[in-house]
């Protein structure tokens, strides 16, 4: 779409507005002492609404504040770091949604999303264990998601993960739509704002939580990870 | 000197209680504007993200602003109008001062227009949280941020300025001739599909997305724009009925 056509709608809403207040104004005449009160009345219930707001808002606002952001995001990334080497911490336990055992047949364990078209993020941590037997541990992490000052936490659903065949552990992405309120002061389309309209990800402003499973896996039991879910520990 | 500032006092007193009916339609304006966007936002956008859908409603003053900045247009063209100089000319007792009083009293509308533009925001907010169960993340509030507050206020009073002052140049234009209707929307056809707009896009949102560059750029035009319309309306010659 050329920008004629973007501006064009624009302009003739302008042209029609204009006209239209036009007409309005020649039908409407208003004795000056109304309009003064009016125009009062209105200041003082624009300043009355502005001093409500902290009222309205302690009640009813999930703002995170910035520094809550920052501080998230570091205590997602300490959690990753110590999932993949296997030093996970009492605080870490607190994102801790799940956790199983699990008794494979054979030796061989497939991990296998359900739809592979589908884009479903790294997420399986693989720790080998010295055990002889046929057990897999499975504990399932989320951490917290922290987008637009909003605590999305409570409303993500980690990723479904489910035993099929007895030595498929499946992933499937969940259904997750949500909806967010965002109320500000800036005017979008000036552009020293926020830039709301691309809602670009930015690592720098946001703590995007994840799911992480972590597996305790004997060393005898082959792990075929056919659609690339595993995460590896950095190579020192 | 005296004598002159003591007539354009008098001039900016009688023509802003003359055209301060106008303001009434600059509230129903934000009022409309106010329901209107209670509903969802002035603004909808989504994203993905991971595992999830991000579909978000902005709740901001833009949607109002720009109703508000149409009455600013429409008011800076009425200004000029020959009927309106005609009613006003038996009080003014120096015509040459009526396009001073005239810019005075757009900027002073623009002030007015920022001011209430980005209060009623509030008034949107209160509206909502009383009347519907929506959550906010109340992200950049006066309270939270009163920097965000008012650069974007003195944003809004600038640009409101600038679209005062094309609306004043365009209104002094056509009332010398009709035929710069014409003249000007091939100009505006001309330079929405030239290369400018795309640099002066480039230039503010990618290169320099600051508030200084854009509001040196909208001070500049906006006075551009005054001071040709008054050396056209000094000129001008208006008659009495």
């Amino acid at each position: 779409m050329s920008i004629l056509a973007l501006i064009l709608p624009l302009v003739i809403i302008l042209i029609i507005g204009t006209s239209i207040i036009g007409k309005l104004t020649k039908h409407f005449k208003l004795s000056k002492r109304p309009t003064k009160k009016i125009i009062l009345i209105y200041i003082a219930l624009l300043i009355v609404a502005l001093a409500i707001y902290p009222a309205l808002t302690s009640s009813n606002t999930l703002r995170i504040t910035d520094e809550e952001i920052q501080q998230q995001i570091k205590i997602n990334k300490t959690f990753e770091q110590n999932a993949l080497v296997n030093k996970l911490t009492e605080d870490d336990a607190k994102f801790l949604v799940d956790e199983w055992i699990y008794t494979l047949k054979g030796e061989e364990l497939y991990l296998k999303q359900v739809s592979p078209d589908e884009y479903i993020e790294k997420q399986v941590i693989v720790h080998w264990t010295d055990a002889k037997n046929q057990q897999i541990e499975g504990k399932v992490y989320s951490t917290r998601s922290i987008l637009y000052n909003m605590d999305l936490t409570e409303e993500i659903e980690p990723t479904l993960i489910n035993w099929t065949d007895h030595h498929t552990l499946t992933f499937q992405k969940p259904e997750n739509r949500i909806e967010g309120n965002i109320f500000t002061d800036e005017i979008v389309f000036f552009p020293f704002n926020k830039d709301y309209i691309s809602l670009n990800a930015n690592e720098e402003v946001e703590a995007q939580g994840s799911t992480y499973v972590v597996l305790k896996v004997p060393k005898h039991i082959n792990v075929q990870d056919e659609n690339g879910l595993r995460m590896y520990p950095p190579v020192e | 000197m005296s004598l002159m500032m003591k007539a354009m006092k008098a001039q900016i007193k009688f023509k802003l209680n003359a055209y301060s009916e106008g303001m009434i339609y600059l509230i129903v304006f934000q009022i409309i504007g106010v329901v209107l966007f209670s509903f969802s936002g002035s603004g909808q956008m989504g994203r993905g993200a991971g595992n999830f859908k991000l579909e978000i409603s902005l709740y901001s003053p833009a949607g109002i602003f720009i109703l508000s900045a149409l009455w600013m247009f429409y008011v800076a063209v009425s200004l000029t109008r020959k009927e309106t100089r005609r009613e006003l000319l038996p009080f003014i007792c120096l015509p040459k001062l009526s396009s001073i009083s005239d810019i005075i009293i757009l900027i002073g509308m623009s002030a007015f227009l920022s001011f209430t533009v980005m209060l009623s925001n509030y008034l949107l907010y209160d509206i909502i949280v009383l009347f519907t169960k929506k959550e906010f993340s109340g992200s950049m509030a006066i309270f939270d941020e009163p920097k965000v507050f008012f650069i974007n206020l003195i944003g809004v009073f600038i640009v409101s300025m600038t679209v005062a002052a094309f609306g004043y140049l365009i209104g002094t234009l056509v009332q010398i001739s009709k035929l710069f209707i014409i003249v000007l929307i091939a100009l505006f056809i001309a330079y929405v599909k030239s290369k400018l707009i795309l640099f002066i896009g480039h230039y503010f949102y990618e290169q320099n997305p600051q508030f200084l560059p854009f509001a040196i750029f909208n001070i500049a035009i906006a006075i551009s724009c005054f001071f040709i319309a008054y050396l056209i309306s000094s000129r001008m010659e208006v008659k009495g009925v």
